[in-house]
């Protein structure tokens, strides 16, 4: 039988656990954030106007960091992680395989946009730039959840 | 051999008569396809009138709940079924319903539907769209009736509401056709940014002095950025180029895409935003910049 100090303990290490895994949760979002919405953010950014401006070095070297965090997204989606404001769909953990081949054909569609500018070809630069963004949106349409929205009945 | 020609002599002036309408009634019907093309483009630049169609389901055939205050309402079916759709509607009696909110039995249509902008389109292109609704596949489809707890919400709440807050405009005789004018028409009064990106308090007035400076929580509840050109929080910092692009494709100069209502109407249900003219596109954010920068953080 416990007594009431077993009791008062074991609610204390649990409460405790469910603080850390949420915080942990939460640590997850803003770390995925940061890297999705702020650094790939910033980069594309600077892609874009790279293809504007027709400046092929530049598009090379941008493409090469997208590529390097392409390579990071599967860890920044730790299981559950949809604390806080996350927009991230459950699905990604129940389809996780099909998730992970989005990065997979975003690096794919940055080589190719590199490869464009190495040889000097602005039409395909166009042509690939457009493709990566169309790589980009495949994921958010199919993993990312609109800003939040008052309730599934008005999807 | 006399007769043959006393009959042909006869028909003469009939066969004068098909030959001197028949380029007319070419010409009418040249004309009519002009109008429903024309028309065809306003339902694009008004992003395909997506909200009255369930997103995947039956198009343009209304049902779609959209929150209001106290209650739900569904949208309604606008293709020409006779029965549940405007088929049997007048066409006069469709610019009533759109530019006055009120049905041909007399009853209220609630501002969701955005009666009061649409009511400053030009009489032309609100005959084209007509034109062109009527050539949508009619499908017979209900939609469910109001939802809410409020007693005479439509009789009586609906009619108070447009007499205290509603702001209907005066038709131009023509519509502007370039410019930031044409911009302001287009945002105001057929493609409806406001609708959205204009934050609206608890009994569904839009805060004028927010104009265009976003809302957290927009027609559907999502979150609907500043577009006012406000350097840190709007979109001052995007070139007329980088807007129009938006306009036309759903992707931000990052690369990212807009999703939810925003996306579904670029996308449109048969056509949407991104079937209007880059002009157009780049008259809307010609116009977008010219607005008063707003700070508002949205996010």
């Amino acid at each position: 039988m416990m007594t009431k100090r077993n009791w008062s303990v074991t609610v204390i290490l649990v409460a405790g656990c469910l603080i850390v895994v949420g915080a942990a949760a939460q640590d997850a979002v803003v770390q995925r954030r940061r890297q999705m919405e702020s650094n790939n953010s910033l980069v594309a950014e600077a892609l874009n106007k790279a293809v504007k401006e027709k400046n092929f070095v530049e598009i090379e070297d941008k493409c090469k960091v997208i590529q390097e965090n392409m390579n990071q997204v599967p860890d920044l989606f730790p299981r559950g992680s949809l604390a806080g404001n996350s927009r991230a769909k459950p699905e990604i953990w129940a389809r996780w395989s099909e998730f992970t081949k989005h990065p997979a054909n975003v690096t794919k569609a940055a080589q190719e946009l590199a490869a464009a500018a190495k040889a000097g070809d602005a039409a395909l630069v166009e042509d690939k730039f457009k493709a990566l963004g169309d790589a980009c949106k495949a994921c958010h349409n199919s993993f990312r959840a609109p800003k939040p929205m008052v309730s599934e009945e008005f999807r | 051999m006399g007769e043959m020609f006393s009959r042909l002599l006869y028909s003469l002036p009939v066969l004068l008569m098909f030959a001197a309408l028949a380029p007319r009634a070419a010409l009418s019907q040249e004309g009519r396809k002009e109008l429903v093309e024309k028309g065809q483009y306003i339902f694009a630049v008004a992003g395909g009138c997506a909200c009255h169609t369930v997103p995947k389901g039956t198009p343009h055939a209304g049902g779609r709940a959209f929150p209001i205050p106290f209650g739900t309402v569904y949208a309604t079916n606008i293709t020409p079924d006779r029965e549940t759709g405007l088929g049997s509607w007048s066409d006069q009696e469709i610019i009533k319903a759109m530019t006055a909110g009120i049905r041909p039995n007399g009853e209220w249509i609630l501002p969701i539907m955005p009666h009061e902008a649409y009511s400053g389109i030009a009489e032309a292109d609100l005959r084209a769209l007509i034109a062109y609704l009527r050539t949508l596949k009619p499908v017979r489809k209900e939609s469910p009736r109001l939802k809410t707890w409020v007693p005479f919400y439509r009789a009586l709440f609906t009619p108070l509401w447009l007499k205290l807050f509603g702001r209907h405009s005066t038709s131009p005789a023509k519509a502007p056709s370039s410019g930031v004018e044409r911009g302001r028409y287009l945002v105001d009064h057929i493609s409806l940014c406001g609708d959205c990106h204009t934050i609206r308090n608890v009994i569904g007035v839009p805060q004028r002095r927010l104009y265009l400076a976003g809302s957290r929580a927009g027609l559907l509840g999502e979150e609907s950025p500043n577009i006012t050109p406000d350097n840190e929080t709007g979109i001052g910092k995007w070139s007329r180029d980088e807007i129009a692009h938006l306009t036309l494709t759903g992707f931000k100069p990052n690369l990212d895409n807009v999703q939810g209502l925003m996306e579904e109407v670029i996308e449109g249900v048969s056509v949407g935003y991104k079937h209007m003219t880059r002009q157009d596109a780049l008259a809307i954010a010609d116009y977008l910049k010219s607005v008063r920068p707003i700070v508002n953080k949205t996010n």
